[in-house]
């Protein structure tokens, strides 16, 4: 049996968005640097496959009462992949509000300068604040970022493989620094952009950096099928989980890739103690920190309850919910893993808040560390996922509580294996590495 | 007497770009982050006050004989900047192929995570390699990419300015994270850019990152009077940098500014040997990699006198007048015009003066570390400087010894103080600080929090 593989988000004060207002938090955490470098640090040394950080390029309204999107992640998990050795940095990047030259290159710099640690989580950005950071009046409809996406990741992959291996060829004597007949142009010409290539220097350790895909909507899936190497997702029910493996490891072989090519990264909220007592305190805790009314109320619209007041104790049954998701106020994914859980049985707002970990729509799994191992093993034994993304409730708290409690669980039953100096992160989740473009007579040459 | 600041390139392999091939060299060294690793702890322990790395983003005709493009530096200082605590980092970015929203929010997160040691370098690339990579069958044209450049970086100072110092209350009892009134948008929509804002953090130490301009074309320069901080410029004569230092001064006071609020950063190619000898046989070795005659044939048609013998000496009054313009920098064409003013030489001599940069390229001293020190005092007394971007022939080796052996000469001379832990690039630079003042003109609205999540 394989082994899992082991993400942990770093946001900050935690998925719990509201965390900051437990008494022993810093409220400005997730501006310190000090604060990402101890995490990062800890990380490393207990060998966690990598950290990663969501992002949207915007300020959202929630500002007035939690932090939400933080320091950009590109610069942030730079930093922290500086200072540590082992543990891969996963990047949120829009493919909606970069171009695909610059993301390439940046991520080809970030595998370089990591010795192959470098992974880029590759979103559409679904909210319409950023729209307006960009000169768009309107956010594009979905399936429109989807087919940029596409576009997107098909020109930064073949930019990634422009260089082919041996081309600098540094002869000191001749004075012939690289073959340029073996760096390749791009010369894509798409509905959404025109790129010449190739990019100024050879590809990292990697190759291609690993790639992420985070969208549950039809259009993400295919890009996932497609492109990616793993695929983060969402899901309140091991069922779902199962299925949504099995669905996008059959696209990857439609696509004609081997299903093992994409792995499936699920995601869960950790709230783990020494004991599940004090687990259980600790999400009471947390449960007082948040706006409990207004969550309530963003849920019912976000379910497409009709119009409406809601009191927290509402009880939903799966009828009471509309068949189509609600278009785009919520990702496809979180719609479809909420159906999934009252599927199993009626459940109050406040209990849907609750188990979606205070908004994030993630499943919430709170306990002692032997309690979290149990749950994260038996979900992998099921099939359900080829590894976890980690996020910590309270991110002060059980960032180290996971890396330093359930992780050693993991380890000492055979299900986890910490990273290693030298290895890449490619490596380390079992991708394969990926071919360059070859230099054949259909690829044009620089020469 | 005020000190001068240091400024230190970390090109690789060198101002002179076949120093690959000398016998002691990487010549992969561009691609190695331990090399560079090894070049910033240095700069660090020696207390420089920035490093810095040019950009554009394409790869460059010549990497057929040369390094010609590197790792992108917003990524590599990002990385360099995270393993040392004093010195700060001068990142090249272009307003042309890049969004003023990603810009602002990219430099004020590594101000933020260096502690407020974050310096953009603002260029409007002008290369057609590089427009091909974004879409444009050709760069636009000088004047355009100015004129965008200003909007940017109007656009960019507005949203590092967004949030006053005190937006973020975190109030545990009421659960009021931030006052939104405190917020300011940017509410921009000009000819280039429409752009709402507000960044989604507040600014980091510096408030503003520290700003840098290196255009010497009549746009670069109002753009440098009005949003810089720091104008790197090139100068072959101490007469045409003195006139550079006092005209950028008058401009910036035209807009309404302290002169002292803009700092002249005069890039040096600097080649340091233990004695003069030494840095003389080193200076020889290096033109001996160059192609010499390609780089001559380059510096005539960059002058406008294609076809002219290479060895026969180039009097100023023969130069057409060139159209300066669209083609090359025109901060490079007026330095050798002002060499040539001085007396005649060849292209030969010229590519050999220059460190074979391009159409001239920055000035090239060669010496011993007392003869390196007292070229910059001579020059920093003139007035033609309020310090220096120190270039390296073969970075390889003189980064090490102009860190090692002519820095404590200027420290022991009272012309340089070493950087510190704790003290922001802006400081270190004697710039006044940014932080954001409260906005209440038109179009600062506050935020509200109808914003939609």
């Amino acid at each position: 049996m394989g082994r899992l593989h082991l993400l942990s988000s770093l946001m900050t004060p935690g998925h719990f968005r509201t965390a900051w207002r437990l008494p022993h938090a810093d409220p400005t955490a997730y501006l310190d640097i000090d604060h990402f470098q101890r995490l990062a640090r800890i990380a490393d040394e207990v060998g966690l496959d990598a950290v990663f950080l969501g992002d949207g390029p915007a300020l959202r309204g929630e500002i007035a009462t939690a932090p939400g999107t933080g320091i950009d992640p590109l610069v942030l998990l730079g930093n922290l992949a500086a200072i540590t050795e082992r543990v891969g940095v996963l990047v949120t990047s829009s493919t909606t509000y970069n171009s695909p030259y610059n993301l390439a290159r940046r991520f080809q710099a970030l595998d370089i300068v990591t010795n192959g640690r470098a992974a880029v989580n590759i979103v559409t950005t679904h909210a319409p604040a950023a729209a307006a950071n960009f000169g768009l009046v309107q956010h594009p409809p979905k399936e429109e970022r989807y087919r940029r996406a596409h576009e997107f990741l098909d020109v930064v992959t073949r930019l990634w493989d422009g260089w082919e291996p041996g081309a600098v060829v540094a002869d000191k004597d001749t004075g012939v620094y690289a073959d340029v007949t073996r760096i390749h142009p791009v010369d894509h010409h798409g509905e959404f952009f025109s790129v010449a290539g190739p990019l100024p220097v050879p590809a990292g350790p990697q190759g291609r950096p690993v790639v992420v895909q985070a969208g549950g909507s039809e259009g993400g899936l295919r890009l996932a099928g497609d492109f990616a190497d793993a695929v983060f997702t969402v899901a309140q029910t091991k069922a779902k989980a199962v299925a949504f493996r099995d669905d996008i490891r059959s696209r990857a072989a439609a696509a004609g890739r081997r299903p093992d090519d994409v792995k499936i990264s699920l995601g869960v909220v950790v709230l783990v103690a020494a004991t599940e007592q004090e687990a259980l305190r600790r999400a009471d805790e947390l449960y007082a920190t948040l706006p409990i009314d207004s969550l309530t109320a963003s849920l019912a619209v976000a379910l497409g309850l009709p119009d409406g007041a809601y009191a927290p104790d509402h009880v939903v049954r799966l009828e009471d919910v509309p068949d189509a998701p609600p278009g785009e106020l919520r990702s496809a994914g979180f719609q479809v893993s909420t159906r999934a859980l009252l599927a199993e049985g009626p459940q109050t707002l406040r209990e849907l808040v609750h188990r979606g970990a205070g908004g994030s729509g993630h499943r919430l799994l709170v306990g002692s560390a032997e309690q979290v191992a149990d749950d994260l093993e038996d979900w992998f034994r099921a099939g359900a996922a080829d590894g976890f993304t980690v996020m910590p409730a309270d991110t002060s708290v059980d960032f180290e509580a996971f890396a330093r409690l359930v992780v050693p669980i993991l380890v000492e039953r055979g299900l986890f294996e910490p990273a290693l100096v030298g290895s890449t992160l490619r490596e380390r989740l079992g991708l394969h590495s990926v071919e360059r473009a070859p230099g054949d007579a259909s690829v044009r040459s620089l020469a | 007497m005020p000190t001068l600041h240091l400024v230190a390139s970390l090109m690789t392999p060198g101002h002179f770009r076949s120093a690959w091939r000398l016998p002691g060299a990487d010549p992969e060294a561009n691609l190695d982050v331990g090399y560079y690793v090894r070049l910033a702890r240095l700069a660090d322990e020696v207390g420089l006050d920035a490093i810095f790395l040019g950009d554009g983003p394409a790869l460059g005709a010549d990497v057929a004989t040369t390094p010609s493009g590197g790792i992108d530096p917003l990524v590599l200082l990002g990385h360099l900047l995270a393993v040392t605590q004093r010195v700060g980092g001068v990142v090249t970015s272009s307003t042309t192929y890049n969004s003023p929203y990603n810009l602002a929010r990219r430099f004020q997160s590594l101000d933020i995570v260096t502690k407020g040691r974050a310096a953009v370098n603002v260029v409007t690339t002008f290369s057609p390699a590089a427009a091909a990579n974004f879409g444009l069958a050709e760069p636009p044209d000088k004047e355009t990419r100015y004129r965008r450049a200003h909007e940017f970086l109007d656009v960019v100072t507005r949203l590092w300015d967004g949030w006053e110092p005190d937006a973020v209350v975190a109030d545990k009892a009421t659960g009021q994270y931030a006052d939104t009134a405190r917020i300011h948008r940017t509410d921009h929509a000009g000819e280039f850019f429409s752009v709402a804002g507000p960044l989604p953090v507040p600014a980091g130490p510096q408030g503003r990152p520290v700003v840098v301009q290196a255009g010497g074309s009549e746009g670069g320069l109002a753009l440098g009077a009005q949003h810089a901080d720091v104008v790197f410029t090139v100068a072959q004569t101490r007469g045409r940098a003195v006139a550079f230092r006092d005209d950028i001064r008058a401009r910036a006071v035209a807009a309404g500014r302290d002169p002292d609020q803009v700092k002249v950063s005069l890039g040096v190619v600097v080649l340091v040997g233990e004695t003069e000898q030494d840095a003389r046989q080193r200076a020889d070795e290096l033109s001996a990699s160059l192609p010499v005659d390609d780089l001559a044939h380059g510096v005539l048609a960059a002058l406008g006198l294609a076809g002219r013998d290479l060895d026969e000496p180039i009097r100023i009054d023969e130069l057409p007048e060139v159209p300066v313009g669209e083609t090359g920098s025109v901060g490079f064409q007026l330095s050798t015009r002002a060499l040539l003013a001085e007396r005649p030489l060849s292209a030969r001599e010229l590519v050999r003066r220059t460190a074979g940069g391009p159409a001239g390229g920055h000035r090239l001293v060669v010496g011993s570390p007392a003869q390196v020190a007292d070229d910059l005092e001579a020059w920093f007394r003139a007035g033609a400087a309020d310090g220096f971007t120190v270039m390296f022939a073969d970075t390889t080796v003189d980064f090490e010894r102009f860190a090692r052996l002519v820095v404590p000469v200027l420290v022991e001379r009272g012309l340089f103080r070493p950087a510190e832990v704790g003290v922001t690039l802006r400081e270190r630079l004697g710039l006044p600080s940014r932080s954001a003042q409260p906005d209440r003109s038109a179009g600062a609205a506050a935020v509200t929090q109808a914003v939609s999540a």
